[in-house]
């Protein structure tokens, strides 16, 4: 199996993985999605509200707000300490405000000032004159299979597309490049040509169109181009490197329990 | 994660894998087909929330189906730390 890294900008990252098979592409992104754990609001303990929202609503609400999350800390399970939040394995924000104003994640106090909101700016709730808003939340860390909110990001493959073309059978019509939704065919001196075969999204629409019946769109058999879009609680490559790990482990405990039957 | 035995018999062998879900079935699953003493390898979940995979593997002779499962597991691990080499040697550029 191969891997090239074509973009990694920010919280975004594009690679190719090649040599591989749907299975493990798809086992891939499960375990990206799925068995990476990161920090998110838990509980919520409300002093006071006096806003337009429950409780309920405003805790759900908190809970989406992405935090940053630094290695070290362990997992509810895995502490076992006896309150269940403890400094190992959770983080408590605090938020006191008072109306008129919009409350932002930028207003939650962190025990921790590697554990905060991704962005300061994400609006919660609007206090009106005289409303008031003060809670203690925990933070611990999850599984995206138990809630979104433990989710790291967005991760998605597609196939590489493919284009071929019976040269003998095409005449140049045109009727394709008119009607790929993509526009990434072109005639440029009596022959068709494809610009950034990449681009296709296999709709078949060129196919459809050619009254030769010149076109074939098919796909890699083996090769996937994965998108990780992070919400910036992990870097978009330690979500990869992490999901990795979290393949590997769950393969050495199958091992064990094997052996134990 | 913890396996409970279903069935057994000599080249048969079904298990409920506790705590699973396809993540790990479905590439298991594929990488056992990859073993030419694998005749069939398949699994199913009754239920998406209430039931736990059960997973059924069938083996030719010269291997035990524990042995094929085993086997699948660590081209499984080869290739995740495979990837990882590049992925950090990548990284590095
Ligand atoms: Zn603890």
């Amino acid at each position: 199996m191969e891997l090239e890294i074509r973009k990694l900008v920010g919280d975004e990252m594009e690679f190719v993985l090649s040599g591989a098979n749907p299975a493990f592409a798809n086992a891939l992104r499960r375990a990206m999605l799925r068995e990476v754990p990161i920090m998110a609001i838990d509980e919520v303990e409300f002093l006071v509200n006096d806003s337009a929202m429950y409780d309920e609503i405003l805790a759900h609400q908190l809970a989406l707000v992405p935090l940053r999350t630094p290695d070290g800390y362990l997992l509810r399970d895995e502490c076992g300490c006896k309150e269940g939040s403890c400094p190992r394995c959770s983080v408590s924000l605090t938020l006191k405000r008072e109306g008129p104003a919009t409350v932002l994640s930028g207003d939650l106090k962190s025990s921790d000032n590697e554990v905060v909101p991704v962005s300061g700016s994400i609006p919660l709730v609007r206090l009106d004159e005289g409303q008031r808003l003060e809670f203690t939340a925990i933070a611990r860390l999850g599984f995206g299979r138990e809630h979104a909110k433990w989710q790291p990001g967005i991760v998605a493959y597609k196939y590489v597309p493919t284009f071929e073309l019976d040269e003998r059978a095409c005449d140049a019509c045109g009727a394709c490049v008119k009607r790929c939704p993509r526009n990434i065919l072109e005639l440029s001196d009596g022959k068709l040509k494809v610009v950034d075969v990449e681009k296709c999204i296999m709709c078949n629409a060129c196919v459809e169109a050619c009254p030769r019946e010149a076109i074939r769109i098919g796909h890699h058999e083996d090769k996937f181009i994965f998108r990780i879009e992070s919400t910036g609680a992990l870097p978009s490559e330690q979500i990869l490197l992490k999901a990795l790990d979290a393949l590997e482990g769950k393969c050495k405990e199958f091992i064990k329990q094997v052996k134990k039957l | 994660m913890e396996l409970k035995l279903v069935n057994k018999d000599g080249r048969n062998l079904t298990v409920k894998i506790i705590g699973e879900d396809h993540t790990l079935c479905n590439i298991l699953r594929k990488t056992l087909h990859e073993d030419e003493h694998v005749i069939t390898a398949s699994y199913t979940i009754e239920h998406p929330l209430l039931e736990h995979p059960t997973f059924y593997v069938n083996v030719k002779k010269g291997k035990t189906p524990e042995r094929a499962l085993t086997d699948a597991a660590e081209r499984i691990i080869e290739s995740c730390d495979g990837l990882q080499k590049k992925l950090l040697r990548e990284l590095k550029k």
